[in-house]
């Protein structure tokens, strides 16, 4: 006789399911269409996910904009796909747009000119343009110094933070700069002013420096100050961490996330040399922050290196093991504790830029209010 | 699937407990591996209740549970392998998965529903974990008809609701095992 599975044995089958199987058994019968489309098990699914990131590597080759996905497990690119194509409409030149970052299966895309947003779920395919916020009037000259997205665990919203540099006179930019901020909401479709920050942007990215748990931040500095800005999604508050003094004259820092953590990591170049090659032999300095707004609890970790032919640090994954970028734009994954390179083959054709991040396949959707409680309208 | 009617031996020495199958089967299992199953152990928590107890499995079949018993019980001698030797604890995970791999491979699709419904109900949460990743396994790259017939389910859309929904994610259907 043909045995029937109750939904939660139904429910722990289908958690293990990629998207793009979910999607299609969507089909199979009413109750699997309301079960896979319940916020309760985007959430389960995304949860269990979890544990599985994969790494998303956005690509601007000389023809075009690719996204590929790859997993730990195979460091193989098993899915490339071309970046949605409404984005083609934007092309002004080279470094057209950028990751600003990714957080439960979204990722949020910024146009390197203007205030065109786009939050995508590469796995499900949905997009949503956000619509340019009404709040910046007068004047009419700004600067993006920073965006962030992230989120708002307390109410389940998806939220962009943009900061942007106001002046009177496009020819005087350091005179007279006035930073606003403002927050969109996903759920509500709309943008909010914010407060404004106590220290400015320097960072070299726009999009964030790092991303954890509802934390964006950067790279910022006022006066002779110099730190990390930090935002919290939910409470939409602004915080700051001072630099070790150990770190402030070199340069070569660059930000990421390592065990949940912001890390820093700081380029040391064992020989005089002005300026880094690629024979250069160089040491990364890894800094851990254990507690943002804390100062002291910057934390000197490890070194790795000496290395040479290594350019820069794109960021952590699984195992603490790190991205680096190679002479000439290949992709290698360290690993710390058995200090092996590995050199990921990707990318057909020449490469102009990428930008790698980690993310998670989910069924989260970009649409608002797609996920409350499906009614059978079916 | 054949029940070969194995009744596996219990080790010399040690307690034991005896389980009893939804047909009345018997069967004699070393303690350790009668305590994975967390109905079970859950059952002898109770005060009062003695060893000696049979332990009544009204909705597990005698094949199910022989299946069960095989697994815990490699299950048990496997951890007592593992320690603090990360070499040994390599070993021994992919000896589990290997053992995992085993026990799905000759399974039918109605035996494996069986499998998942035992596990569930005898809340061994490692086995209906590996055992529901098996099934996702199985039916992440088929259609939409072979998970109907699985599952055992009904297509309650109508032609045009089902057609909607399909065209929502056309592009979903592509690459589908063939039937």
């Amino acid at each position: 006789m043909a045995k029937e599975l109750p939904e939660d044995l139904v429910t722990e089958i289908l958690v293990w399911l990629p998207v793009v199987s979910l999607l299609r058994f969507k089909c199979v019968c009413k109750s699997w269409y309301a079960l896979i489309t319940h916020q309760n098990f985007i959430r389960k699914h995304l949860l269990h996910n979890n544990n599985n990131s994969s790494a998303l590597l956005l690509l601007q080759t000389s023809e075009d904009y690719v996204v590929s996905t790859f997993s730990y497990e195979t460091l193989q690119v098993p899915l490339t796909q071309p970046v949605p194509p409404l984005y083609f409409e934007m092309r002004f030149g080279m470094d057209e747009f950028y990751v600003v970052g990714s957080c439960n299966g979204l990722v949020c895309l910024h146009a390197n000119y203007g205030l065109y947003v786009v939050i995508w779920n590469p796995a499900t395919k949905e997009t949503k343009v956000v619509a340019n916020s009404s709040l910046l009037r007068f004047p009419a000259y700004y600067r993006i110094d920073g965006i962030g997205f992230g989120f708002d665990a307390k109410t389940n919203d998806y939220k962009i933070l943009n900061i942007l540099s106001l002046y009177d006179d496009p020819d005087s930019i350091r005179n007279e700069k006035i930073v606003q901020t403002e927050v969109y909401s996903l759920s509500a479709d709309s943008w909010r002013k914010g407060d404004s920050p106590p220290c400015f942007i320097c960072s070299s990215l726009r999009g964030m420096d790092t991303y954890i748990n509802g934390v964006a931040s950067w790279e910022a500095s006022v006066d002779d100050w110099k730190g990390i800005l930090s935002f919290d999604m939910s409470d939409e508050v602004f915080l700051k961490t001072q630099l070790p003094g150990d770190v402030l004259n070199d340069s070569g820092r660059h930000f990421f996330v390592l065990n949940e953590s912001i890390a820093m990591t700081v380029t040391i170049c064992s020989e005089d040399d002005m300026y880094i090659i690629e024979s250069s032999e160089v040491c990364f300095d890894i800094w851990l922050l254990l507690e943002v707004g804390v100062n002291d609890s910057w934390t000197r970790l490890f070194t790795i290196g000496p290395i040479t032919g290594i350019t820069r640090l794109l960021g952590s994954w699984k195992n603490d093991s790190i991205f680096f970028e190679k002479y000439y734009r290949q992709l290698v994954l360290y690993d710390p504790s058995t200090k092996e390179i590995t050199d990921l083959k990707v990318g057909d054709g020449h490469i102009v830029s990428w930008q790698i991040i980690t993310y998670t396949e989910t069924l989260v959707s970009v649409k608002r209010g797609r996920e409350v409680e499906e009614q059978d309208n079916c | 699937m054949a029940n070969n009617g194995e009744n596996p031996s219990p080790d010399v020495g040690g307690k034991t407990v005896k389980l009893k199958a939804d047909d009345g089967e018997i069967f004699e299992v070393e303690e350790a591996v009668a305590m994975e199953l967390q109905t079970v152990k859950s059952f002898f928590d109770d005060d009062g209740v003695s060893y000696d107890t049979v332990v009544p499995l009204l909705n597990v079949s005698s094949t199910a549970l022989a299946k069960v018993i095989q697994y815990c019980r490699r299950a048990v001698e496997l951890r007592a392998k593992s320690g603090d030797d990360e070499g040994a604890n390599e070993k021994a995970r992919e000896e589990r998965e290997g053992l995992e791999a085993e026990l799905v491979r000759e399974e039918s699709d109605e035996g494996i529903k069986e499998l998942i419904l035992a596990a569930n109900y005898l809340n061994i949460k490692d086995m209906l974990s590996f055992l529901c990743r098996a099934v996702g396994d199985r039916i992440k790259n088929k259609s939409v008809e072979y998970v109907r017939r699985f599952f055992v389910l009904e297509n309650d859309f109508s032609p045009e609701e089902e057609e909607r929904t399909r065209n929502e994610v056309a592009w979903a259907f592509e690459g589908v095992d063939a039937d």
